[in-house]
């Protein structure tokens, strides 16, 4: 009950952006690399517990986008020359060419190394077989349909993984769920096959679409809990949420990532009753909007001091532990 | 004569390593390596580059590729009175996003935006080449109404900001301008509204107006096509197949343009079921455009080269060229 949490990424610190620039022109070899992004997984656990967060994040160090990364480690995928995604930001975005295959766990080391670090749980992170079909391009298969079912097929084997190798949450998200509402009856229908079976609490984290077109069809998405944003839009969503009556657990956002500016303890303390006035403080986790890694790391963690002590103030009005 | 033309912006980066790279040039902008007349004689240069590919493709009909702007509407956004600029939103449903204009005062045109790449293009091009703008009902919905509260009033400043940047490009000898609708085909209730604002913005002008739709079904706007005071009509039959048989049954009051050529996915298509393609539509329509999907900016360079060249390769073979 009002359990704090982040949703999956935390901005890379400098010595790693600069030796991910070194590794990409192989002026430093892929040990070297790994031994940085541990080095900065042990400090973004540190810097989660410091500042007291309920449940953690591995911070995805050795992710540079949360679909190229699965990308690279599946057969049949390969990546293409840059693309623009907005402004001058660029990104190099999947192509499905052959039949999917996951050759090896793509993200169990990370999970266990971080979980090695804290008694705190830490969550399981993976990208959802219809966000990783939306955001490839595909040259294999007939149909988008072949494609989402063929990544859900393959990351149920990652998350059977994931839960073996100990993880009490994991987290499948699905940003572009909310991008074609006629489609939603597939993601639907692939994330049950992904979750089939899975005793772990099932997460699903969705951003940057517009709420009224899969509200409440999205209710019927097989996971435990749903992780939303609120802060940016001053929780004018909320209210799509009232009827009809909202049924699954909520990860809900107060925190705008896209803002340098530090939320204060007041409006992130009013933003939760707000939340509370509609979901119920039984089924709530607080945490920000969307990943962390476009805040720098002093902002990140400004921010989410400000969350930690609006939750306990919160918690003590309302006499919880 | 069945004639190739492109929908609008193309790759900014380019596949040769020693071309300019404006991604690169733009941080040097923004660390004061550069001065702003740097900065506009790459932007120049890279316009030379597309309008140059275009050419060397076989396209009848290009266009300046939209080097210089991030998106349709913040463009005219940033030379006029009238609005700000907000926070990043989904574009359609891409993994792309741009920034929400606002409108916070009266809006007054200032300058043109759209006739000095214009007037490069088309010195590069030594042959005419298609300007592209939102239509305004478009750039309506495109942005946040902080200021009128009135649908009518906006739309008509809207309008008449448009109606300038229309008067600068035919100054300045533009033949063909195109205006990029694609919010209307999920607001088919605002036709007449919309149609009243494009035939306000053309009225009096001598050129050949376009009207331009991409990602959604014409399907409830398709009858209606006659009550645009524009000479043709394109719409994206790659999104959604079935735009083909809506032009080819009610482009009767234009010459229809059939975006056949895929610019949201790599997979190149088959040069002989284009053909075939291209065989029923010259049946009805012997003057019709054969164009992109949509605008080229959602592909690698390499890739969107390879598509333009298809178009232009397939549209002369079958002219017997």
């Amino acid at each position: 009950m009002l359990d704090t949490t982040t949703v999956g990424s935390f901005p890379k610190p400098d010595y790693l952006q600069k030796a991910r620039t070194q590794h990409s022109v192989s002026k430093l070899s892929d040990a070297e690399l790994h031994e940085l992004e541990l080095q900065a997984t042990r400090e973004v656990i540190r810097q989660q517990e410091e500042v007291g967060l309920d449940i953690l994040v591995h911070g995805e160090m050795e992710r540079g986008d949360m679909t190229t990364y699965f990308a690279e480690k599946l057969l049949g995928m390969g990546i293409s020359d840059l693309v623009r995604s907005y402004g001058n930001r660029y990104y190099r975005k999947p192509i499905v060419a052959d039949a999917l295959q996951r050759p090896a766990p793509m993200t169990i080391e990370m999970f266990k190394y971080a979980q090695s670090l804290t008694v705190k749980p830490v969550k399981g992170m993976l990208t959802g077989p219809y966000t990783m079909c939306d955001w490839s391009f595909n040259t294999h298969y007939e149909t988008r349909r072949e494609v989402v079912l063929a990544f859900a097929r393959l990351l149920h084997d990652e998350v059977k993984d994931l839960q073996s190798a100990g993880a009490k949450y994991i987290q499948i998200d699905e940003p572009a769920i909310s991008t074609r509402p006629e489609e939603l009856p597939l993601a639907i229908e692939a994330m049950a096959i992904v979750t089939e079976g899975i005793a772990a609490k099932t997460i699903s984290h969705i951003c940057y679409g517009d709420f009224h077109t899969i509200y409440p069809l999205i209710l019927d998405l097989p996971v435990d809990q749903l992780d939303l944003e609120f802060a940016n839009s001053g929780y004018a969503n909320l209210d799509i949420f009232r009827t009809p009556r909202f049924t699954k657990e909520i990860a809900f956002g107060v925190l705008d990532i896209h803002s340098h500016r530090i939320e204060t303890v007041e409006e992130i303390v009013s933003g939760i009753r707000k939340g509370i006035d509609v979901f119920g403080v039984e089924k709530m986790t607080i945490d920000p909007d969307c990943g962390l890694k476009t805040r720098t790391t002093e902002e990140a963690f400004a921010k989410l001091r400000n969350m930690v002590t609006a939750v306990r103030q919160v918690k003590s009005e309302l006499g919880l532990p | 004569m069945l004639k190739s033309t492109v929908t609008g912006n193309y790759p900014k980066l380019p596949t040769q390593k020693g071309d300019i790279n404006i991604r690169r040039m733009l941080h040097r902008f923004d660390k004061a390596e550069i001065n702003r007349q740097e900065l506009e004689q790459a932007f120049d240069a890279v316009t030379a580059r597309v309008i140059r590919e275009q050419l060397e493709s076989g396209i009848d009909l290009p266009t300046d590729g939209q080097i210089r702007w991030d998106d349709i509407v913040t463009p005219f956004t940033s030379q006029a009175d009238g609005f700000e600029i907000n926070g990043l939103i989904r574009w359609f449903d891409n993994n792309v996003y741009y920034r929400k204009p606002t409108v916070v005062s009266d809006i007054k045109w200032q300058k043109p935006v759209a006739a000095n790449a214009y007037r490069l293009a088309s010195t590069q091009s030594g042959k005419a080449v298609k300007a592209v703008l939102p239509a305004p009902y478009s750039f309506m919905k495109l942005s946040e109404d902080s200021h009128y509260h009135n649908q009518g009033r906006l739309l008509a400043d809207l309008a008449a900001l448009l109606r300038a940047e229309v008067g600068a490009l035919v100054a300045a000898g533009a033949e063909h301008i195109q205006f990029d609708d694609p919010c209307l085909q999920y607001h088919a209730e605002d036709l007449p509204l919309a149609a009243e604002a494009i035939n306000s913005v053309v009225k009096g002008f001598h050129a050949t107006f376009w009207l331009c739709f991409y990602f959604g079904s014409i399907e409830k706007i398709a009858p209606d096509f006659g009550m645009f005071d524009v000479s043709v009509i394109a719409a994206d039959c790659v999104s959604v197949p079935t735009n083909c048989e809506q032009l080819l049954r009610f482009a009767h009051h234009q010459i229809p343009c059939f975006g056949m050529t895929d610019a949201r996915n790599i997979k190149l298509e088959q040069d002989d079921i284009l053909r075939q393609k291209y065989e029923r539509i010259s049946l009805l329509f012997p003057d019709a455009y054969i164009s992109t999907s949509c605008g080229l900016e959602f592909l690698p360079h390499a890739n969107a080269l390879e598509k333009i060249k298809l178009l232009g390769c397939t549209v002369k073979q079958f002219r017997g060229e």
